[in-house]
Protein backbone atom coordinates (compact mmCIF):
# COMPACT_ATOMS: atom_id res chain seq x y z
CA UNK A 1 0.00 0.00 0.00
CA UNK A 2 2.72 2.76 1.06
CA UNK A 3 4.43 2.24 -2.24
CA UNK A 4 1.26 3.74 -3.65
CA UNK A 5 2.12 7.02 -2.40
CA UNK A 6 4.38 9.42 -1.90
CA UNK A 7 5.44 9.82 1.72
CA UNK A 8 9.00 10.43 1.05
CA UNK A 9 8.64 12.95 -0.81
CA UNK A 10 6.06 14.82 0.74
CA UNK A 11 8.26 17.08 2.93
CA UNK A 12 10.31 17.74 0.29
CA UNK A 13 7.55 18.77 -1.63
CA UNK A 14 6.52 21.18 1.48
CA UNK A 15 9.52 22.54 1.73
CA UNK A 16 9.70 23.50 -2.06
CA UNK A 17 13.14 21.36 -2.34
CA UNK A 18 12.10 18.52 -4.88
CA UNK A 19 13.74 18.62 -8.33
CA UNK A 20 11.29 18.83 -11.36
CA UNK A 21 10.91 15.22 -11.91
CA UNK A 22 10.18 14.76 -8.42
CA UNK A 23 7.83 17.65 -8.42
CA UNK A 24 5.92 16.66 -11.45
CA UNK A 25 5.39 13.34 -9.73
CA UNK A 26 4.15 14.35 -6.57
CA UNK A 27 1.94 16.86 -8.48
CA UNK A 28 0.31 14.33 -10.47
CA UNK A 29 -0.12 12.35 -7.52
CA UNK A 30 -1.74 14.91 -5.13
CA UNK A 31 -4.63 15.29 -8.24
CA UNK A 32 -5.94 12.05 -7.17
CA UNK A 33 -4.54 10.71 -3.80
CA UNK A 34 -6.30 12.54 -0.42
CA UNK A 35 -4.44 10.46 1.77
CA UNK A 36 -1.23 12.13 0.99
CA UNK A 37 -3.27 15.29 0.16
CA UNK A 38 -4.06 15.94 3.89
CA UNK A 39 -0.08 14.37 4.74
CA UNK A 40 0.95 17.43 2.38
CA UNK A 41 -1.42 19.88 4.41
CA UNK A 42 -0.25 18.80 7.45
CA UNK A 43 3.67 18.85 6.74
CA UNK A 44 2.48 22.78 4.82
CA UNK A 45 1.36 23.92 7.94
CA UNK A 46 4.58 22.79 9.67
CA UNK A 47 6.30 24.84 7.08
CA UNK A 48 4.32 27.61 7.12
CA UNK A 49 4.82 27.47 11.48
CA UNK A 50 8.26 27.31 10.99
CA UNK A 51 8.18 30.64 8.76
CA UNK A 52 6.18 32.53 11.84
CA UNK A 53 9.60 31.67 13.96
CA UNK A 54 11.73 33.60 12.51
CA UNK A 55 13.02 36.99 12.34
CA UNK A 56 10.42 38.57 10.24
CA UNK A 57 12.32 41.68 8.37
CA UNK A 58 10.23 44.83 7.06
CA UNK A 59 10.32 45.39 3.57
CA UNK A 60 11.30 48.96 2.10
CA UNK A 61 7.92 50.99 2.83
CA UNK A 62 7.74 51.25 -1.43
CA UNK A 63 7.39 47.52 -2.03
CA UNK A 64 3.30 47.94 -1.05
CA UNK A 65 3.25 50.16 -4.11
CA UNK A 66 5.33 48.20 -6.05
CA UNK A 67 3.07 45.03 -5.58
CA UNK A 68 -0.24 47.14 -6.38
CA UNK A 69 1.32 48.10 -9.24
CA UNK A 70 2.25 44.47 -10.46
CA UNK A 71 -0.74 42.80 -9.37
CA UNK A 72 -2.88 45.38 -11.43
CA UNK A 73 -0.44 45.21 -14.60
CA UNK A 74 -1.12 41.06 -14.42
CA UNK A 75 -4.97 41.62 -14.09
CA UNK A 76 -4.80 43.53 -17.44
CA UNK A 77 -2.97 40.97 -19.04
CA UNK A 78 -5.07 38.63 -17.97
CA UNK A 79 -8.33 40.25 -18.99
CA UNK A 80 -6.61 40.71 -22.46
CA UNK A 81 -5.81 36.97 -22.35
CA UNK A 82 -9.44 36.44 -21.34
CA UNK A 83 -10.61 38.32 -24.12
CA UNK A 84 -8.32 36.86 -27.36
CA UNK A 85 -8.45 32.85 -26.45
CA UNK A 86 -11.62 30.76 -26.92
CA UNK A 87 -12.46 30.30 -23.09
CA UNK A 88 -15.08 28.76 -22.63
CA UNK A 89 -18.07 31.08 -22.14
CA UNK A 90 -20.49 30.49 -19.22
CA UNK A 91 -23.38 29.23 -20.50
CA UNK A 92 -26.99 31.21 -19.84
CA UNK A 93 -28.43 29.45 -17.09
CA UNK A 94 -25.02 29.75 -15.63
CA UNK A 95 -24.69 33.55 -16.49
CA UNK A 96 -28.52 33.85 -15.18
CA UNK A 97 -27.76 32.23 -12.20
CA UNK A 98 -24.52 34.54 -11.48
CA UNK A 99 -27.08 37.74 -12.09
CA UNK A 100 -29.33 36.75 -9.52
CA UNK A 101 -26.78 35.96 -7.04
CA UNK A 102 -25.70 39.85 -7.48
CA UNK A 103 -28.18 41.93 -4.66
CA UNK A 104 -28.63 44.40 -7.46
CA UNK A 105 -29.83 41.28 -10.22
CA UNK A 106 -31.76 39.98 -7.35
CA UNK A 107 -33.73 43.28 -6.74
CA UNK A 108 -34.12 43.39 -10.22
CA UNK A 109 -35.73 40.25 -10.65
CA UNK A 110 -37.97 41.12 -7.91
CA UNK A 111 -39.33 44.05 -9.26
CA UNK A 112 -39.92 42.05 -12.80
CA UNK A 113 -41.82 39.65 -11.19
CA UNK A 114 -43.97 42.69 -9.31
CA UNK A 115 -44.21 43.92 -12.91
CA UNK A 116 -45.50 40.63 -14.66
CA UNK A 117 -47.93 40.24 -11.59
CA UNK A 118 -49.29 43.26 -12.28
CA UNK A 119 -49.86 42.96 -15.71
CA UNK A 120 -51.37 39.68 -15.55
CA UNK A 121 -53.61 41.26 -13.37
CA UNK A 122 -54.71 43.99 -15.22
CA UNK A 123 -55.20 41.62 -18.11
CA UNK A 124 -57.48 39.60 -16.00
CA UNK A 125 -59.26 42.40 -15.00
CA UNK A 126 -59.77 44.03 -18.48
CA UNK A 127 -60.79 40.48 -20.08
CA UNK A 128 -63.40 40.34 -17.70
CA UNK A 129 -64.52 43.90 -18.48
CA UNK A 130 -64.70 42.64 -22.22
CA UNK A 131 -66.64 39.66 -21.60
CA UNK A 132 -69.10 41.58 -19.51
CA UNK A 133 -69.68 44.00 -22.35
CA UNK A 134 -70.30 41.08 -24.82
CA UNK A 135 -72.46 39.24 -22.69
CA UNK A 136 -75.15 42.21 -22.64
CA UNK A 137 -75.34 42.43 -26.64
CA UNK A 138 -77.89 39.94 -27.83
CA UNK A 139 -75.66 37.19 -29.76
CA UNK A 140 -75.64 37.68 -33.46
CA UNK A 141 -78.27 40.95 -32.87
CA UNK A 142 -76.23 42.73 -35.72
CA UNK A 143 -74.02 42.60 -38.35
CA UNK A 144 -71.52 44.93 -40.63
CA UNK A 145 -70.22 43.78 -43.51
CA UNK A 146 -67.37 45.66 -44.37
CA UNK A 147 -67.45 46.18 -48.22
CA UNK A 148 -63.61 46.24 -49.79
CA UNK A 149 -63.02 48.50 -53.49
CA UNK A 150 -62.46 46.56 -56.43
CA UNK A 151 -59.22 47.33 -58.83
CA UNK A 152 -61.15 49.87 -60.43
CA UNK A 153 -62.04 51.86 -57.10
CA UNK A 154 -59.07 50.32 -54.35
CA UNK A 155 -59.95 53.55 -52.40
CA UNK A 156 -63.99 53.03 -52.46
CA UNK A 157 -64.84 51.42 -49.14
CA UNK A 158 -68.48 50.75 -47.47
CA UNK A 159 -70.16 48.62 -44.99
CA UNK A 160 -73.88 47.56 -44.61
CA UNK A 161 -75.04 47.02 -41.73
CA UNK A 162 -77.65 44.11 -41.28
CA UNK A 163 -80.05 43.30 -38.33
CA UNK A 164 -80.87 39.45 -37.13
CA UNK A 165 -83.70 38.25 -39.68
CA UNK A 166 -84.50 41.73 -40.73
CA UNK A 167 -85.59 42.82 -44.08
CA UNK A 168 -84.08 45.95 -44.45
CA UNK A 169 -80.51 46.69 -43.72
CA UNK A 170 -78.25 50.31 -44.19
CA UNK A 171 -75.58 51.20 -46.92
CA UNK A 172 -72.90 53.66 -46.36
CA UNK A 173 -70.10 54.08 -49.33
CA UNK A 174 -67.27 56.64 -49.15
CA UNK A 175 -64.49 57.55 -52.02
CA UNK A 176 -66.90 56.55 -54.85
CA UNK A 177 -66.16 57.66 -57.86
CA UNK A 178 -68.62 60.18 -59.32
CA UNK A 179 -70.79 58.61 -62.11
CA UNK A 180 -71.86 60.02 -65.23
CA UNK A 181 -75.70 61.85 -65.08
CA UNK A 182 -77.11 58.93 -66.44
CA UNK A 183 -75.83 56.26 -64.37
CA UNK A 184 -76.27 54.93 -60.84
CA UNK A 185 -74.64 53.05 -58.11
CA UNK A 186 -76.82 49.49 -57.79
CA UNK A 187 -76.46 46.98 -54.78
CA UNK A 188 -77.01 43.29 -55.29
CA UNK A 189 -77.43 40.92 -52.79
CA UNK A 190 -76.18 37.56 -53.35
CA UNK A 191 -77.02 33.95 -52.44
CA UNK A 192 -76.60 30.62 -54.14
CA UNK A 193 -75.36 32.54 -56.92
CA UNK A 194 -78.71 33.97 -57.66
CA UNK A 195 -78.11 38.23 -57.84
CA UNK A 196 -81.18 40.30 -56.20
CA UNK A 197 -81.01 44.29 -56.07
CA UNK A 198 -81.37 45.82 -53.14
CA UNK A 199 -82.14 49.59 -54.13
CA UNK A 200 -79.54 51.84 -56.01
CA UNK A 201 -77.94 55.32 -54.85
CA UNK A 202 -75.79 58.41 -55.91
CA UNK A 203 -72.78 59.95 -54.24
CA UNK A 204 -72.21 63.74 -53.46
CA UNK A 205 -69.40 65.27 -54.86
CA UNK A 206 -66.54 63.63 -52.19
CA UNK A 207 -68.06 60.08 -53.17
CA UNK A 208 -70.08 59.18 -50.11
CA UNK A 209 -73.85 57.59 -50.61
CA UNK A 210 -75.89 55.89 -48.33
CA UNK A 211 -78.69 53.67 -48.65
CA UNK A 212 -81.79 52.06 -46.77
CA UNK A 213 -81.13 48.57 -48.67
CA UNK A 214 -84.41 45.79 -48.72
CA UNK A 215 -85.36 42.32 -49.80
CA UNK A 216 -88.27 40.24 -49.88
CA UNK A 217 -85.74 38.09 -47.57
CA UNK A 218 -84.06 38.59 -44.83
CA UNK A 219 -80.61 40.61 -45.48
CA UNK A 220 -78.82 38.16 -43.30
CA UNK A 221 -80.07 35.33 -44.54
CA UNK A 222 -77.84 36.22 -48.25
CA UNK A 223 -73.94 35.04 -48.68
CA UNK A 224 -72.83 38.62 -49.55
CA UNK A 225 -72.89 41.98 -51.19
CA UNK A 226 -71.60 43.59 -54.41
CA UNK A 227 -72.32 47.16 -55.67
CA UNK A 228 -71.84 47.27 -59.64
CA UNK A 229 -72.04 50.96 -62.31
CA UNK A 230 -75.62 50.82 -63.88
CA UNK A 231 -77.88 53.00 -65.63
CA UNK A 232 -79.73 55.67 -64.07
CA UNK A 233 -82.78 53.66 -62.34
CA UNK A 234 -80.84 49.91 -61.89
CA UNK A 235 -81.32 47.16 -64.24
CA UNK A 236 -82.60 43.78 -63.58
CA UNK A 237 -79.16 42.02 -63.60
CA UNK A 238 -75.50 43.22 -63.16
CA UNK A 239 -74.40 44.81 -66.51
CA UNK A 240 -71.69 46.95 -65.15
CA UNK A 241 -68.05 46.76 -63.45
CA UNK A 242 -68.18 46.22 -59.99
CA UNK A 243 -66.76 48.71 -57.61
CA UNK A 244 -67.63 47.25 -53.78
CA UNK A 245 -67.89 43.84 -52.68
CA UNK A 246 -68.42 41.95 -48.97
CA UNK A 247 -69.28 38.67 -47.77
CA UNK A 248 -71.19 37.49 -44.56
CA UNK B 1 -53.92 54.37 -14.01
CA UNK B 2 -50.19 54.31 -15.17
CA UNK B 3 -49.20 53.19 -18.98
CA UNK B 4 -47.05 50.58 -19.74
CA UNK B 5 -44.25 53.14 -20.56
CA UNK B 6 -44.46 54.73 -17.35
CA UNK B 7 -43.91 51.20 -15.84
CA UNK B 8 -40.83 49.96 -17.59
CA UNK B 9 -39.47 53.38 -17.23
CA UNK B 10 -40.23 52.94 -13.13
CA UNK B 11 -38.73 49.88 -13.47
CA UNK B 12 -35.50 50.08 -14.85
CA UNK B 13 -35.35 53.07 -13.10
CA UNK B 14 -35.25 51.55 -9.88
CA UNK B 15 -32.96 48.86 -11.16
CA UNK B 16 -30.23 51.59 -11.51
CA UNK B 17 -31.24 53.45 -8.81
CA UNK B 18 -30.68 49.83 -6.19
CA UNK B 19 -27.82 49.19 -8.08
CA UNK B 20 -26.14 52.58 -7.11
CA UNK B 21 -27.00 52.28 -3.86
CA UNK B 22 -25.57 48.52 -3.13
CA UNK B 23 -22.49 49.84 -5.23
CA UNK B 24 -22.09 52.64 -2.97
CA UNK B 25 -22.67 51.00 0.83
CA UNK B 26 -20.04 48.56 -0.50
CA UNK B 27 -17.62 51.31 -1.18
CA UNK B 28 -18.12 53.39 2.03
CA UNK B 29 -18.76 50.37 4.87
CA UNK B 30 -17.31 47.36 3.57
CA UNK B 31 -13.92 47.23 5.15
CA UNK B 32 -11.21 44.33 3.95
CA UNK B 33 -9.67 44.50 7.16
CA UNK B 34 -12.33 42.93 8.73
CA UNK B 35 -12.71 40.11 6.52
CA UNK B 36 -11.38 36.39 7.21
CA UNK B 37 -8.62 35.56 5.07
CA UNK B 38 -10.68 32.53 3.39
CA UNK B 39 -13.53 35.82 1.89
CA UNK B 40 -10.72 38.25 1.19
CA UNK B 41 -8.94 35.84 -0.92
CA UNK B 42 -12.91 34.99 -2.90
CA UNK B 43 -12.85 38.71 -3.46
CA UNK B 44 -9.39 38.67 -5.00
CA UNK B 45 -10.54 35.77 -6.62
CA UNK B 46 -13.66 37.54 -8.50
CA UNK B 47 -12.45 40.79 -8.67
CA UNK B 48 -9.03 39.77 -10.88
CA UNK B 49 -8.85 40.35 -14.28
CA UNK B 50 -11.95 41.94 -14.35
CA UNK B 51 -11.29 45.63 -15.19
CA UNK B 52 -14.85 47.34 -13.54
CA UNK B 53 -13.49 45.86 -9.92
CA UNK B 54 -10.44 47.09 -10.14
CA UNK B 55 -10.92 49.67 -6.38
CA UNK B 56 -11.84 46.26 -5.08
CA UNK B 57 -9.11 44.18 -6.28
CA UNK B 58 -6.63 46.67 -5.05
CA UNK B 59 -8.51 47.17 -1.39
CA UNK B 60 -8.72 43.40 -0.71
CA UNK B 61 -4.78 43.14 -2.28
CA UNK B 62 -3.47 46.08 0.07
CA UNK B 63 -5.63 44.27 3.09
CA UNK B 64 -3.77 40.70 1.91
CA UNK B 65 -0.52 42.66 2.01
CA UNK B 66 -0.94 44.30 5.42
CA UNK B 67 -1.48 40.85 6.85
CA UNK B 68 1.11 38.65 5.27
CA UNK B 69 3.80 41.28 3.12
CA UNK B 70 6.14 40.99 5.88
CA UNK B 71 6.24 37.02 6.42
CA UNK B 72 6.54 37.11 2.17
CA UNK B 73 9.13 39.36 2.59
CA UNK B 74 10.79 37.88 5.38
CA UNK B 75 10.60 34.08 4.23
CA UNK B 76 12.08 35.00 0.76
CA UNK B 77 14.71 37.05 2.16
CA UNK B 78 15.93 34.34 4.04
CA UNK B 79 16.15 32.13 1.53
CA UNK B 80 18.12 34.66 -1.38
CA UNK B 81 19.88 36.88 1.20
CA UNK B 82 19.48 40.46 -0.69
CA UNK B 83 16.54 42.45 -0.38
CA UNK B 84 16.52 43.46 -3.87
CA UNK B 85 15.25 40.06 -5.12
CA UNK B 86 13.21 39.56 -2.21
CA UNK B 87 11.67 41.92 -3.31
CA UNK B 88 11.03 41.13 -6.60
CA UNK B 89 9.88 37.73 -5.20
CA UNK B 90 7.56 39.07 -3.12
CA UNK B 91 6.16 40.84 -6.03
CA UNK B 92 5.53 37.67 -8.00
CA UNK B 93 4.23 35.90 -5.14
CA UNK B 94 1.38 38.21 -4.43
CA UNK B 95 1.12 38.01 -8.77
CA UNK B 96 0.75 34.67 -8.78
CA UNK B 97 -1.34 34.81 -5.02
CA UNK B 98 -4.09 37.36 -7.14
CA UNK B 99 -4.34 35.02 -9.94
CA UNK B 100 -4.28 31.54 -8.17
CA UNK B 101 -6.78 33.02 -5.86
CA UNK B 102 -9.80 30.86 -7.47
CA UNK B 103 -7.93 28.09 -7.31
CA UNK B 104 -7.56 28.42 -2.95
CA UNK B 105 -9.39 26.12 -1.37
CA UNK B 106 -9.16 27.29 2.95
CA UNK B 107 -10.35 24.31 3.88
CA UNK B 108 -6.98 22.23 2.70
CA UNK B 109 -4.84 25.21 4.15
CA UNK B 110 -4.47 28.46 6.18
CA UNK B 111 -3.35 31.80 3.32
CA UNK B 112 -0.30 32.47 5.48
CA UNK B 113 0.70 28.28 4.61
CA UNK B 114 0.03 28.91 1.30
CA UNK B 115 1.77 32.05 0.86
CA UNK B 116 4.68 30.74 2.32
CA UNK B 117 4.91 27.52 0.38
CA UNK B 118 4.53 29.75 -2.52
CA UNK B 119 7.33 32.15 -1.80
CA UNK B 120 9.31 28.78 -0.79
CA UNK B 121 8.80 27.40 -3.73
CA UNK B 122 9.57 31.03 -5.84
CA UNK B 123 12.70 31.95 -3.88
CA UNK B 124 13.80 28.43 -4.23
CA UNK B 125 13.15 28.38 -8.27
CA UNK B 126 15.67 31.63 -8.22
CA UNK B 127 18.19 29.84 -6.42
CA UNK B 128 18.58 27.13 -9.00
CA UNK B 129 18.24 29.88 -11.87
CA UNK B 130 21.19 31.51 -10.55
CA UNK B 131 22.83 28.26 -9.15
CA UNK B 132 24.01 29.93 -6.32
CA UNK B 133 23.52 30.01 -2.52
CA UNK B 134 23.80 32.74 -0.17
CA UNK B 135 27.13 33.58 1.09
CA UNK B 136 25.59 34.69 4.61
CA UNK B 137 24.37 31.46 6.95
CA UNK B 138 22.50 34.74 8.40
CA UNK B 139 19.96 32.09 9.35
CA UNK B 140 19.94 29.67 11.79
CA UNK B 141 17.64 28.61 14.60
CA UNK B 142 20.72 27.76 16.78
CA UNK B 143 24.32 30.07 17.47
CA UNK B 144 27.00 27.40 18.02
CA UNK B 145 27.27 27.84 21.50
CA UNK B 146 23.48 26.27 21.94
CA UNK B 147 21.90 29.88 22.91
CA UNK B 148 19.14 30.95 21.34
CA UNK B 149 19.15 33.20 18.68
CA UNK B 150 18.00 37.09 19.53
CA UNK B 151 14.49 37.23 18.78
CA UNK B 152 14.86 40.92 17.36
CA UNK B 153 12.13 42.90 16.08
CA UNK B 154 8.59 40.97 16.68
CA UNK B 155 6.88 40.53 13.35
CA UNK B 156 3.36 42.58 14.62
CA UNK B 157 2.80 45.57 16.88
CA UNK B 158 1.21 46.10 19.91
CA UNK B 159 2.67 45.03 22.90
CA UNK B 160 -0.10 41.76 23.60
CA UNK B 161 1.11 40.45 19.99
CA UNK B 162 4.55 41.24 20.65
CA UNK B 163 4.85 39.25 23.74
CA UNK B 164 2.76 36.31 22.30
CA UNK B 165 4.50 36.39 18.91
CA UNK B 166 7.77 36.31 21.17
CA UNK B 167 6.72 33.50 23.12
CA UNK B 168 5.48 31.71 19.85
CA UNK B 169 9.11 31.99 18.50
CA UNK B 170 10.70 30.77 21.98
CA UNK B 171 8.29 28.01 21.59
CA UNK B 172 9.46 26.95 18.00
CA UNK B 173 12.98 27.85 18.81
CA UNK B 174 12.62 24.81 21.65
CA UNK B 175 11.33 22.42 19.16
CA UNK B 176 13.39 22.56 16.90
CA UNK B 177 16.11 22.45 19.26
CA UNK B 178 14.52 19.31 20.66
CA UNK B 179 15.11 17.21 17.00
CA UNK B 180 18.09 15.20 17.00
CA UNK B 181 21.37 16.64 15.88
CA UNK B 182 21.18 14.83 12.41
CA UNK B 183 17.50 16.05 11.74
CA UNK B 184 18.24 19.37 12.48
CA UNK B 185 20.91 19.81 10.49
CA UNK B 186 19.06 18.58 7.29
CA UNK B 187 16.43 20.44 8.03
CA UNK B 188 18.37 23.54 8.41
CA UNK B 189 19.68 22.99 4.56
CA UNK B 190 16.69 22.02 2.99
CA UNK B 191 14.70 24.95 5.06
CA UNK B 192 16.97 27.66 4.98
CA UNK B 193 18.92 26.99 1.38
CA UNK B 194 16.65 25.30 -0.50
CA UNK B 195 19.01 22.50 -1.25
CA UNK B 196 17.05 19.45 -2.56
CA UNK B 197 17.65 16.12 -1.17
CA UNK B 198 20.38 15.18 -4.00
CA UNK B 199 22.32 17.62 -3.05
CA UNK B 200 21.78 17.53 0.65
CA UNK B 201 23.37 13.69 0.69
CA UNK B 202 26.07 14.99 -1.05
CA UNK B 203 27.06 18.05 0.65
CA UNK B 204 26.73 15.56 4.05
CA UNK B 205 27.88 12.40 2.26
CA UNK B 206 24.87 10.59 3.58
CA UNK B 207 22.77 7.76 1.30
CA UNK B 208 20.03 10.01 -0.49
CA UNK B 209 17.35 8.26 1.34
CA UNK B 210 18.88 8.82 4.63
CA UNK B 211 18.34 12.36 3.62
CA UNK B 212 14.66 11.97 2.57
CA UNK B 213 13.63 9.77 6.02
CA UNK B 214 15.42 12.33 8.27
CA UNK B 215 13.78 15.11 7.05
CA UNK B 216 10.68 13.24 7.42
CA UNK B 217 11.25 12.16 10.53
CA UNK B 218 11.87 15.92 11.48
CA UNK B 219 8.81 17.18 10.00
CA UNK B 220 6.98 14.30 11.62
CA UNK B 221 8.37 15.27 14.81
CA UNK B 222 7.46 19.07 14.55
CA UNK B 223 4.34 18.77 13.56
CA UNK B 224 3.26 16.23 16.27
CA UNK B 225 4.69 19.04 18.30
CA UNK B 226 2.98 21.88 16.93
CA UNK B 227 -0.66 19.63 17.16
CA UNK B 228 0.29 19.34 21.05
CA UNK B 229 0.60 22.85 21.51
CA UNK B 230 -2.18 23.55 19.54
CA UNK B 231 -0.22 25.63 17.16
CA UNK B 232 -1.83 23.44 14.42
CA UNK B 233 -5.40 22.20 14.05
CA UNK B 234 -5.88 18.75 13.29
CA UNK B 235 -6.72 18.13 10.12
Amino acid sequence: MAEKHVFDLLPGYSLGILDDAELLTVSEHLRICTTCQQKQAAYAETVGQLAMAKFQETPAPGLKTKVLQKVNQAAENSQFRMDDTTTPQMGFWDLLHNFFRHPAGLVFGLLTLVVILFLGVNYYLLRQQVNELQAKLPSGYMQVIRLEGSDIAPETSGYVMVFKNQYYGSLAVTHAPLLEADQQYQIWLIKDGIRTSGGVFSVNETGYGNLLVSADQPLDSFQSFGITIEPLGGSPQPTGDKVLGGEL
Amino acid sequence: MWHMSHWVFFHFQSAIIAKNVICTCRKVFLDFSALDDATLMDTIARSFGKQPSEPTLNAALSSLYDRYGRLVFSVAFHLVGDRETAEEITQDVFVRACDGAQGYRSQLSKVSTWLVSVTRHRAIDELRRRSVRPEQNRVDWLEEDGKKTNIGIPAVEGLENQIESSIQQQVIHQMVTNLPADQRQVLSLAYFKGLSHSQIANTLGEPLGTVKSRIRLAMQKLHETFLEKGMIEPS
